[in-house]
């Protein structure tokens, strides 16, 4: 769905975006991590067809976005990182505006309105002038703005900054809804636990790099040298655990910590079920046993390591 | 009482122009231009502002209306055609006044504010050209100039009644307003796209408001003034709407053609405002619109100034003496037509427009296409232009061609200049100060030295001769017509020149320029060239960690980038985006050395 390659982007002599490639397929929810000033809203102008890429390419739904990038921005919605909304125009004035923005004609504009107010969960504020919103229901608005035209990709930046716990959790909802609605998603953030559990892939970018880039787990894997799995046994025996562990030559390393064993399995997919067959059959009563939750924030701080300074 | 009725029917006025221009906007399917209408109509501000305006022109009718019938003799019919007349001249004044305050202010925020609150963006991503966002602004402001011209209409129809003016000049002098409301709005409109914020767009918009509208009501009063007895006025004297009042009711002639005033004045209100609004719309930093046509208008814009300011009275009277173009005069005869004057006037408009055009960036993704194409609009056009003359002036077509050649090669001669200072000096104004120095200098200079030597002295400085378009102009003329009274003279400047006698001058000439201007262009396609390397080559000098890359099922379709090979290799199409200029608000001022805009 989105082709991105070896995208740069200068300003003067600042490179904000460094050789960006990735590939992202029909329904996924791409989560883009990184830190202040990392290149993230470069690269979704980019994709937005609002700036023009100093090298490379990039394709969304097959359209090259410097070639065509009308066609493109039929496909795609974005919401800007920071953006206002105009003065006297009430909350369906608004949508309806856009909606027209979008070509869409006049007889079908009323039921879209209505959709996306619904599924934004902003029915309630219909008639109501948009500069009395609060900012949580502001950007569910612009959310809401950017599904009038029933895009294929959705292209948000920090679609839940500068909102409270709950707005999040509303905004997370939101964004869930849509996966099921099989939109691809390219969802900015620099807080790592809000994405973790919503994407099925990520990018950490520093400092316009892409520095690495895919399947949630596999990065997680990867960062660590293999899998990171998990099991729980009575306290007594965990010293033979880790025992048993240590002479495994599929096992990079492992640590105890309140009648938890956690190691890195450098083994193959089906490996782990072995893993958990010697240890019953040497004795250990295994009461739990899959692997670690991903821990994002810990695989940023790991790949980052070392760049900033 | 009277106040009370007044309100209630400038309100009733208001909501009824407001719903006809709303449903005009919905058949113009402007989403723009329907959202300005609408959230403008809304609440009591423009209320107020109609209430206040009109209340201001009653006063102002009422105290015409006072001094008149207090005057002797009232009664009369003279008289009344006379308070007609006054009250016709205030109100019209008066807004005509009032279409030069108001329409640059509404339009000047278009772009900024929209920057300012952070909509553009979201704007700019539906799919909404350019072009239609600048008009929905424009029509919005335009349709607010329509309101407040539409609620004096009753008052200005009451000197109608009142006898002295006719309704050609009443509605003239309303159409001149209209036209220009959109004409001013399409200035503010400019200067919106083009400025960083809101004070910046209303100061400029009104500073050249200001000037346009000054100079051209003094010319077309002082025109007008000077052409009363003879009943046609000099050009454009409608064009004002100040002078429109004045003037709505006279014609102007045309190469024996008489319009009445104020068509032309609209038409020519119009066809500026469309040239403005687009080239608004191209500066929008946006919207890479493909085609820079922008530049074109403002190169044909000032080409049909060009003819009609300089050659329309000689072209009138071509016309008037009636001469019948034929084949036949495509092959050797000649006329008194002034060649060389034509020829020198095009050097000089080569030489005032093609600096500007040259370094000008204009519509941001056409950075580099826009202005060489406008240049080479510009030469085609002027090459045409003066095929078409030499046709009518029965010059032989060969010197038609010739000089066809040297204008071209003095538009590649200044258009390498300025473009080589542009690269030199990577600051566009700068460059154009260079450029029209270094361009005056190279026309002007041989031509003086050249002429500081009497013509039967052989002289080394008659050499540089050859490095004067006029001179070669001046062959080109002799060549077709030895009677001339300059043909004389340059034959016996030639007989000192050490190459004319195998060479044509024109063609020397045309060497020269064509020499002059490659140092220029060649400078500033190494500097592209450099751009595109300085693109390409790979400039990740921090070391990226490097990942151990496993290989799993399930992560084939992974893509690590962290362990690029150094010289990853770059698209083919990296110069085609290179070239072009990025489109970001922040980069698009022209103020900015090149480097900082890619
Ligand atoms: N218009 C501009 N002109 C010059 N430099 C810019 C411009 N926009 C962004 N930059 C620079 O490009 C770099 C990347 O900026 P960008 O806004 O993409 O970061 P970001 O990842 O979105 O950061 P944040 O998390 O703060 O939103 C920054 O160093 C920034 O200073
Ligand atoms: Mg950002």
């Amino acid at each position: 769905m989105i082709e991105v390659e070896h995208l740069r982007k200068e300003y003067g002599n600042l490179v904000a975006v460094r050789n960006l490639s990735l590939t992202l397929d029909e329904g996924d929810i791409f989560g883009f991590i990184g830190p202040n000033g990392a290149g993230k809203t470069t690269t979704l102008k980019m994709l937005a067809t609002l700036l023009l890429p100093t090298a490379g390419r990039a394709r969304i739904g097959g359209l090259d976005i410097t070639r065509e990038p009308e066609k493109v921005r039929a496909i795609i919605g974005y919401m800007p990182d920071s953006f206002g909304v105009y003065d006297d125009i009430k909350v369906w004035e608004y949508l309806d505006f856009f909606a027209a923005a979008y070509k869409i004609p006049h007889h079908r504009r009323q039921r879209i309105v209505d959709d996306v107010l619904e599924l934004t969960d902003l029915t309630g504020k219909k008639d109501v002038y948009v500069e009395s919103l609060s900012r949580g229901m502001r950007q569910r608005l612009c959310l809401a703005k950017t599904l009038v035209h029933d895009p294929k990709v959705l292209l948000l930046d920090e679609p839940a900054s500068g909102l409270d716990p709950r707005a999040r959790v509303e905004i997370k909802e939101l964004l869930r809804e849509l996966k099921r609605m099989g939109k691809t998603i390219m969802v900015s953030s620099h807080i790592l636990p809000e994405l973790a559990d919503l994407c099925n892939k990520i990018g950490i970018i520093e400092q316009g790099d892409l520095i690495v880039s895919g399947d949630v787990q596999a990065i997680v894997a990867q960062v660590r040298g293999g899998r990171a799995l998990q099991l729980r046994a009575p306290e007594a025996e965990v010293p033979r655990v880790l025992e048993l562990l240590a002479e495994r030559s599929d096992v990079a390393g492992a640590e105890a910590a309140a009648g938890e064993v956690r190691l890195q399995f450098t083994g193959t997919e089906t490996e782990p079920a072995d893993l958990l067959r010697d240890l019953v059959l040497a004795g250990v009563r295994v009461q739990a046993f899959g692997e670690q939750e991903t821990d994002l924030e810990d695989v940023f701080m790991k790949v980052t390591r070392g760049i900033v300074s | 009482m009277a106040r009370i009725f007044i309100n209630a029917v400038s309100r009733s006025l208001i909501r009824a122009a407001g719903s006809v221009l709303t449903a005009l906007a919905a058949v113009a399917r402007n989403p723009v231009l329907g959202r300005e209408l609408r959230t403008r109509m809304r609440g009591s501000r423009s209320y107020w502002l109609l209430f206040g305006y009109l209340l201001v022109l009653c006063g102002a009718v009422f105290l015409i209306f006072l001094q008149y019938t207090h005057g002797a003799g009232y009664g009369a019919s003279s008289a009344r055609g006379e308070l007609g007349k006054a009250i016709f001249y205030w109100v019209l004044c008066f807004q005509a006044l009032m279409v030069m305050l108001v329409a640059p202010a509404f339009t000047a925020g278009a772009f900024t504010i929209e920057r300012e609150q952070r909509t553009l963006d979201m704007l700019a991503t539906t799919r909404l050209t350019n072009t239609e966002v600048a008009a929905g602004k424009l029509l919005a402001a335009a349709g607010f100039a329509t309101i407040l011209a539409f609620v004096s209409l009753p008052l200005a129809a009451l000197s109608f009644l009142l006898g002295g003016i006719s309704p050609q000049e009443l509605l003239g002098a309303y159409a001149v307003l209209l036209g220009a409301s959109l004409f001013y709005g399409a200035l503010g409109l400019l200067w919106s796209s083009l400025a960083r914020n809101t004070t910046a767009a209303t100061v400029g918009a009104y500073g050249s408001a200001m000037i346009i509208y000054i100079t051209s009501c003094i010319l077309s009063l002082a025109s007008h003034s000077v052409s009363r007895g003879s009943g046609t006025a000099g050009p454009f004297t409608a064009f004002n709407p100040l002078a429109a009042v004045f003037t709505s009711g006279t014609s102007e002639g045309y190469f024996g053609l008489y319009l009445p005033a104020w068509m032309v004045g609209v038409t020519l209100n119009l066809v500026l405002a469309l040239a403005l609004y687009r080239s608004a719309a191209a500066n929008l930093e946006h919207f890479p619109e493909r085609k820079p046509w922008s530049p074109l208008v403002f190169a044909t814009l000032a080409w049909a100034f060009f003819i009609l300011g300089w050659h329309g009275s000689a072209i009138a009277y071509e016309l008037q003496r009636g001469f019948s173009p034929s084949a036949g005069s495509l092959i050797g005869q000649t006329s008194t037509w002034p060649i060389r004057t034509l020829a020198s006037q095009t050097l000089l408009f080569l030489a005032l427009v093609l600096p500007m055009l040259s370094t000008l960036g204009w519509s941001p993704a056409s950075a580099r296409r826009g202005p060489i194409a406008a240049t080479v609009w510009v030469a085609v056009a002027l090459g045409s232009y003066v095929l078409a003359l030499a046709q009518f002036s029965r010059l032989h077509w060969g010197a038609a061609v010739a000089g066809m050649l040297l204008l071209a090669a003095v538009s590649w001669g200044i258009y390498g200049v300025c473009v080589g200072w542009r690269a030199i000096l990577q600051y566009p104004w700068p460059a154009r100060v260079a450029g029209y120095l270094t361009v005056t200098l190279l026309l002007a200079l041989p031509e003086a030295l050249g002429s500081s030597v009497p013509p039967e002295q052989p002289d080394p400085v008659q050499q540089l001769y050859y490095a004067s378009p006029f001179f070669a102009i001046q062959g080109l003329q002799a060549a077709g017509d030895p009677q001339a009274p300059w043909a004389e003279e340059f034959t016996q400047r030639r007989s000192h020149l050490a190459l004319t006698l195998l060479v044509p001058p024109w063609g020397i000439t045309s060497g020269v320029w064509f020499l002059i201007g490659l140092p220029g262009c060649l400078m500033s396609a190494r500097r592209k060239g450099e751009r595109r390397a300085s693109a390409r080559a790979p400039s990740s000098t921090l070391a990226a960690p490097s990942l151990p890359h496993t290989h799993r099922a399930e992560a084939a379709e992974t893509r690590v980038s962290a362990a690029r090979p150094q010289l990853a290799p770059e698209p083919p199409n990296v110069v085609a985006l290179s070239e072009s200029r990025a489109y970001n608000a922040a980069e698009t001022t022209d103020n900015e050395p090149p480097e900082a805009r890619r």
